[in-house]
């Protein structure tokens, strides 16, 4: 009887960590890679003139928008005030008429937030590592083997812990969701003129300094192109014989041996991507250089934008938005944790 | 007499942390309104130049060493602040990619006054100015990311016009575009010359296309300058462009060659049409009998490609319909403007696009079912840039990268490095790191990485971009030997008419996904349609074609002059 338990052991130890430890994250990682393969990402990023809505508000509106649903997602904590925020997020995505390649690319982009704060605060919530027990009353769904305490920091699935990983990831995601919305729908250089010149007072400008957030824009700018480099890399180590492949046997030596290879392409990879990136980041500091860039402690613009009465209306919406919210949460007491009763 | 814009002065410079001098003793006077094409080998100190004629050097690049003087409009660039300079001198560079830094083309025109906190006004006036002599006014609302590269550079040309400089550079602006870009933007610097009382430096390999603007033509080896002059008589030291691997202008080396004619040396079509018209006599028919048939090679397919159609994910269909086959032991050249689909349909062969409708096989491989690793065991790819495809720390680990992949004893991969290392004259640099080697060498160590893998076809994806004649023909000598001593099938992609006449057995015209001309280069050359692709076949063929009612099918300088003389022999007979 005992070789048969202690046989039954290592299979279940094998297979909860193969089933929670590799697959889970070696499908996101192959998820992620085929994106990048189908150049999926690199296009996500390319932002694309549009007459929508959501297209036409100024940046500054859509950045006082995505300001206020990423603070009072960080403050609220009920699911029901959440799942508002959350609806307001889908609504104006809905407005920005994204093509369906783009929502899937967002919902890749998105999903390892709530898979990985469901499962591990599915395990990790209210346990304590040390003495190996809860400190509140938990629902169990499955046991894993003890062992895996070691390797994930607990071995019990619970339902309070899953649904505290489910609220705490719609907060991630409505700040994610909402800064790729702003990011897929405004023109980078609109953004830069947004931040820069955010409150004009005569001539002088309050906002970020025009150096950064020259930075950031150029930065923007190059993630496509740093995507297509990505993609001729892995072509050209593909031709030399690397695969990024990840085996399809079920034999968990073999997976793991074939992840660890597919991260030393990755490593190989990283040399030339970050080389031409060095190079073409000189090639265009020279560029700006000649064009008189930072060569006066101000600039003018060519265009300034102005809010119209659409951008007023809508900011006015979201700061009363806010106020409401903000009063929900402190004066009303909506900020308490934890939203659950356990 | 015109005023002088610049002038340097016994100018020597190196560059922080290195011994060597890049520039050794430079001096050049330039007039108000001149035309300079510079020219020279890769690495003789051209860049270097230009980036000292702006004040870049030793503005921003301030640990150098520096003696000598840089003097434009008769101050000391030393002297005067780097931005002040700007509005002084401005300089296009080689890629447009890196020159552009908003969104539409005319939010990227205005960067420069921008930065110059110019009125609004002024602004728009200069911009309006600058995009209408560029050649972009009418696209002056597109995405940057939506122009084609000829588009995009002349959007860097107008952004340093709308600077309104008294003298423009232009460093290689054309090396990174496929010939209707480069034709349309060697187009719009001349135009901007008659239009704009602007003094020009022009640093080109393309003599062909530029001698004919130049006042004069300024030639570089090693940090010197060892010729100065008016192109006429630039050409008559010939030689010595061709010792340095520098293409002189096709007609200009047949009139050289030929030196039998008391008269100047012809530097444009126009002129060398004047110049041997004298010899052609009246019946205009070229002598020589030149072999229009495609010779029939019996050795089996390496590649079969039947109707075959790529899409890409994006729904974008980039090859449609292709058939074509090459045989073994064929040099294959394939031509096209940029996006024709020449490098997607050559990807078919290592499997990195499968066909979407069709067959494709290579060595009797279904490209649709085989992978990715078994294709390359047969097929060698080297892509365009070889900062993308070099991975490791050392030349030799580089080399043995690939076999190693594939689990060859250390034995074999040792006798295949030492080969590759000979074959491309690497061996002195084995121990260097592959991206501390210059361009060319990191050019040639890529396609070394590829040899050591011994493929039986080899596609070379525009394998001579950006290099001088010298390092190209280089590259091409050793795909040749390759193809005639070890019967390696050659695909090699180009914009390069002249390295088609000289290298390759057959060519494909694509344009727009599909095959529209293919034969021998002397068939495809000689077919006035090629025109209407905007494809200009060598110089030498296009002075045959006007010279001779035949149209001779006249691939190399040498042929040509073969033909002259024995028409010189009949004539005297």
């Amino acid at each position: 009887m005992v070789p048969l338990a202690a046989l039954f052991d290592v299979l279940k130890f094998l297979f909860d960590f193969t089933l929670f430890f590799l697959l889970g994250p070696g499908v996101l990682i192959y998820m992620m890679y085929r994106l990048i393969l189908r150049g999926q990402l690199r296009r996500f990023f390319i932002y694309e003139k549009k007459d929508s809505f959501f297209h036409r508000l100024d940046p500054r509106a859509k950045l006082i928008w995505a300001t206020t649903v990423a603070v009072l997602g960080a403050l609220l904590e009920d699911p029901i005030s959440l799942g508002l925020i959350f609806l307001w997020i889908i609504i104006m995505w809905i407005s920005a008429k994204p093509p369906r390649e783009k929502l899937i690319t967002a919902f890749v982009l998105l999903l390892p937030v709530p898979v990985n704060a469901v499962f591990f605060q599915g395990i990790r919530f209210g346990y304590d590592w040390w003495s190996r027990s809860f400190i509140y009353p938990v629902t169990p769904v499955y046991v894993m083997h003890p062992a895996l305490d070691y390797i994930l920091g607990g071995h019990v699935l619970t339902v309070e812990g899953m649904i505290y990983g489910a609220t705490q990831s719609l907060r991630v995601i409505i700040a994610m969701g909402s800064a790729l919305l702003l990011a897929v729908s405004t023109a980078p250089n609109a953004l830069l003129l947004g931040l820069t010149n955010f409150i004009k007072v005569g001539k002088s400008r309050i906002g970020l300094p025009y150096i950064i957030s020259f930075a950031v824009v150029i930065g923007i700018r190059l993630i496509p192109t740093m995507f297509e480099d990505a993609n001729i890399v892995i072509n050209a180590a593909r031709v030399r014989g690397l695969t990024l492949q990840v085996t399809r046997s079920r034999n968990p030596v073999k997976v793991l041996k074939s992840l660890a290879k597919a991260m030393r392409v990755f490593l190989y990879m990283a040399v030339p991507l970050i080389i031409s990136s060095l190079r073409r980041g000189s090639n265009m500091s020279i560029a700006a250089d000649l064009r008189a860039f930072r060569a006066k402690p101000y600039r003018t613009y060519l265009i300034e934008r102005k809010m119209s009465r659409t951008d007023l209306t809508f900011t006015a919406f979201c700061l009363a938005v806010l106020l409401l919210g903000l009063y929900y949460a402190f004066v009303l007491g909506g900020v308490a944790l934890p939203g659950l009763v356990l | 007499m015109s005023e002088t814009v610049l002038k340097v002065e016994n100018l020597w410079y190196s560059y922080p942390r290195s011994e060597e001098w890049a520039l050794k003793g430079v001096n050049l006077e330039v007039k108000k309104g001149e035309f300079i094409v510079l020219t020279g080998p890769s690495g003789c100190g051209k860049s270097t130049l230009a980036l000292s004629i702006c004040g870049y050097i030793p503005h921003v690049i301030e640990r150098g060493r520096m003696k000598g003087r840089v003097y434009v409009k008769g101050v000391d660039t030393r002297k005067k602040e780097l931005h002040e300079l700007t509005q002084l001198v401005g300089v296009v560079l080689q890629n447009p990619e890196d020159q552009l830094f908003a969104l539409t083309v005319e939010e990227d025109v205005a960067f420069g006054p921008e930065n110059l906190a110019l009125p609004v006004e002024e602004i728009r006036r200069r911009i309006d100015r600058a995009m209408k002599d560029a050649g972009v006014w009418e696209i002056r609302h597109k995405e940057i990311f939506a122009l084609s590269g000829g588009q995009k550079q002349r959007t860097a040309i107008a952004g340093i016009l709308a600077m309104e400089p008294e003298i423009l550079i232009f460093d290689e602006p054309t090396s990174d575009l496929d010939p209707q870009g480069a034709y349309s933007v060697l187009s719009i610097i001349s135009e901007i010359k008659s239009r704009r009382d602007v003094t020009v430096i022009l640093i080109e390999h393309r003599l062909d296309e530029v001698s004919k603007y130049a006042d004069r033509i300024v030639l570089m080896d090693r940090g010197r300058i060892i010729i100065d002059a008016e192109p006429h008589e630039a050409y008559k030291r010939l030689d010595e462009f061709l010792k340095l691997g520098v293409r002189p202008p096709q007609v200009s080396e047949a009139a050289y060659k030929y030196g039998k004619l008391d008269a100047k040396i012809p530097i444009s079509l126009e002129e060398a049409e004047n110049y041997f018209s004298r010899i052609v006599g009246p019946e205009r028919r070229f002598p020589l009998k030149l072999d229009e048939k495609e010779e029939a090679k019996v050795c089996e397919n390496v590649i079969e490609f039947e109707d075959v159609w790529v899409r890409y994910s994006d729904g974008t269909v980039a090859i449609k319909g292709v058939t074509l086959q090459v045989k073994r032991g064929e040099m294959l050249a394939i031509i096209g403007r940029n996006g024709s689909g020449k490098s997607t349909l050559m990807s078919l062969t290592v499997g990195l696009n499968k066909p979407w409708k069709g067959k494709a096989r290579v060595m009797g491989l279904d490209v649709s079912t085989t992978p990715t690793r078994k294709l390359v065991e047969h097929v060698g790819y080297v892509f365009q840039n070889p900062d993308h495809q070099l991975f490791t720390n050392t030349v030799e680990e580089e080399l043995a990268f690939g076999p190693r992949n594939y689990g060859l004893p250390e034995e074999e991969i040792k006798r295949r490095v030492e080969e590759a290392l000979k074959l491309l004259e690497l061996e002195e640099f084995r121990k260097a790191h592959p991206h501390a080697l210059s361009r060319g060498q990191r050019r040639r160590l890529a396609v070394a990485s590829i040899l050591t893998m011994e493929p039986e076809i080899l596609v070379l994806d525009e394998p001579t971009t950006g290099q001088d004649w010298g390092h190209s023909t280089m590259l091409m000598n050793i795909a040749r030997k390759l193809n005639r001593e070890k019967g390696v099938t050659v695909i090699f992609i180009t914009h390069d008419m002249r390295l088609v006449a000289e290298y390759a057995d057959r060519v494909v015209l694509l344009e727009n996904g599909k095959v529209r001309m293919m034969g021998t280069p002397r068939h495809v050359f000689n077919n006035p349609e090629i025109y209407d692709y905007n494809i200009l076949p060598p110089y030498i063929t296009q002075l045959s074609h006007r010279l001779f009612e035949d149209r001779p099918p006249v691939l190399k300088v040498e042929e040509f002059l073969e033909g002259l003389r024995k028409l010189e022999v009949g004539g005297e007979s």
